[in-house]
């Protein structure tokens, strides 16, 4: 050990807590090997430091009300860890537009168009996601009923709410009306043909009246594979899915299709 | 729930945060009631975790509590400034069982450390009990190392003199020894 720094007590003290890397370590310890009177200084800094922590253990037996207020935190951390990252997938998604006469090349390119997606719809994409777990968790509960009959003109007059069509070889195997932050919102659930199992959610949309093309995220959440939203008018849609398999893009773009011109 | 998680367990931190709480309030049930409102203060201010929290968000949290506890929480108490500083002992059943005459010292050192200045009780609560690097303990604190480090060398410096001088007869004679 030649070209060693001169040990400081700045060092005794860094080595008491614990904050030198183990090459440093050895360069105080050989250090206090030759000075005596350093040794003791920092044996008595141990000592204290090793009584402290015998004498002031962490805590035991967290009372119930630290622990609910630590729950409503985490739920709230959670959350929050949720809208990050559906906000992040939607600035990093590619914005497809796809069969949306129109609308094609404006909602495809325009710069602008991407940050108001980016920005307004995670609220909705997030009631979205609440209602296709919902349904998930539904359909594995005996004592909840399906209603596997669609009356899109009844669900039209109460909520105002305009389903698109759906094509004809796609079985209906839930629909429920479910509370969003933007009033009422219809879930869908669906056994699309060859697509597998999608939600169709519908509801109004945060931002007033606008038309937005699909966004399609890929979210790897557990029952979530994906998720792709829009807007049309004053009503915005998403269809989730539990099949990484299933291309978004063309269903979307094909409800949104439907809901023009009804097939 | 199929929520992404938020990469850490809040409720794994309460041992954590009521200690630190305790070391500042020198009182347990204090200690419970200023972990409450903190965790409270952090819910209200959680849009800051990832910004303030640099990784740590166990530091995070004791951020908010040593404000907590500086800003408000003292300020409203110090008129009622506790006589019984140590005097709510009960929570020593889980302290380490220790003979006779290692008990009778370790309580002399808590009380040692119960008696210094807040700001050196609680930067040696942060580096030597919580185990935080000189930089997280800092961040905390919202001070400079340079200071963190001058108030755990009076706060050691203080102990030793303990140590060497205090009731009881202990073989330890240390000389000299100033720092900072």
């Amino acid at each position: 050990m030649s070209e060693t720094l001169p040990i400081t007590d700045l060092d005794l003290d860094a080595y008491v807590d614990d904050q030198l890397d183990p090459l440093r370590r050895i360069e105080v310890e050989e250090f206090l090997s030759h000075n005596p009177e350093q040794a003791m200084r920092v044996m008595a800094d141990l000592q204290v430091r090793d009584a402290l922590r015998c004498t002031l253990p962490p805590p035991a037996d967290t009372p119930m009300r630290c622990e609910r207020t630590a729950l409503d935190l985490q739920q709230g951390l959670d959350r929050l860890a949720w809208v990050e990252r559906l906000r992040y997938i939607a600035v990093a998604a590619v914005l497809l537009a796809i069969g949306w006469a129109g609308h094609m090349a404006y909602g495809a390119w325009h710069p602008d168009m991407r940050m108001a997606v980016a920005q307004n719809v995670p609220t909705f994409v997030e009631d979205a996601l609440i209602a296709h777990r919902t349904a998930q968790m539904r359909a594995s509960m005996a004592s909840q009923p399906r209603v596997t009959h669609l009356d899109a003109d009844e669900i039209l007059r109460a909520t105002g709410i305009r389903l698109p069509a759906l094509p004809r070889d796609w079985r209906v195997r839930d629909v429920q009306v479910f509370p969003s932050r933007s009033g009422p919102g219809v879930e869908v659930a669906l056994e699309a043909g060859g697509l597998g199992v999608l939600s169709i959610f519908a509801g109004r949309a945060t931002d007033g009246e606008a038309d937005q093309a699909p966004v399609v995220s890929r979210v790897t959440e557990a029952g979530v594979a994906g998720v792709a939203y829009w807007q049309q008018g004053r009503w915005a849609y998403a269809v989730t899915t539990d099949q990484p398999q299933t291309d978004l893009a063309q269903v979307a773009g094909q409800l949104s299709l439907a809901l023009v011109q009804p097939m | 729930m199929t929520a992404p998680t938020t990469e850490f367990s809040v409720s794994a931190q309460l041992p954590a945060l009521r200690a630190y709480a305790r070391t500042l309030t020198r009182n347990i049930h204090d200690a419970d009631d200023l972990v409450q409102e903190s965790l409270a203060r952090a819910y209200e201010r959680r849009h800051t975790w990832r910004a303030e929290g640099n990784g740590n968000p166990r530091a995070w949290l004791m951020s908010i509590l040593h404000n907590v506890f500086v800003s408000e929480w003292r300020r409203a108490r110090t008129a009622a400034e506790h006589v019984e500083a140590w005097s709510g002992d009960e929570d020593e059943a889980g302290s380490v069982a220790a003979p006779q005459e290692h008990h009778v010292r370790l309580q002399q050192i808590r009380r040692a450390f119960e008696q210094l200045p807040l700001d050196q009780r609680e930067a040696l609560h942060l580096v030597t009990l919580e185990g935080l690097s000189y930089q997280e303990a800092a961040r905390v604190l919202d001070v400079p190392v340079g200071t963190l480090m001058s108030r755990l060398g009076r706060a050691r410096a203080a102990l030793r003199e303990f140590e060497a001088t205090g009731q009881t007869s202990r073989r330890l004679r240390v000389v000299g020894g100033t720092d900072v």
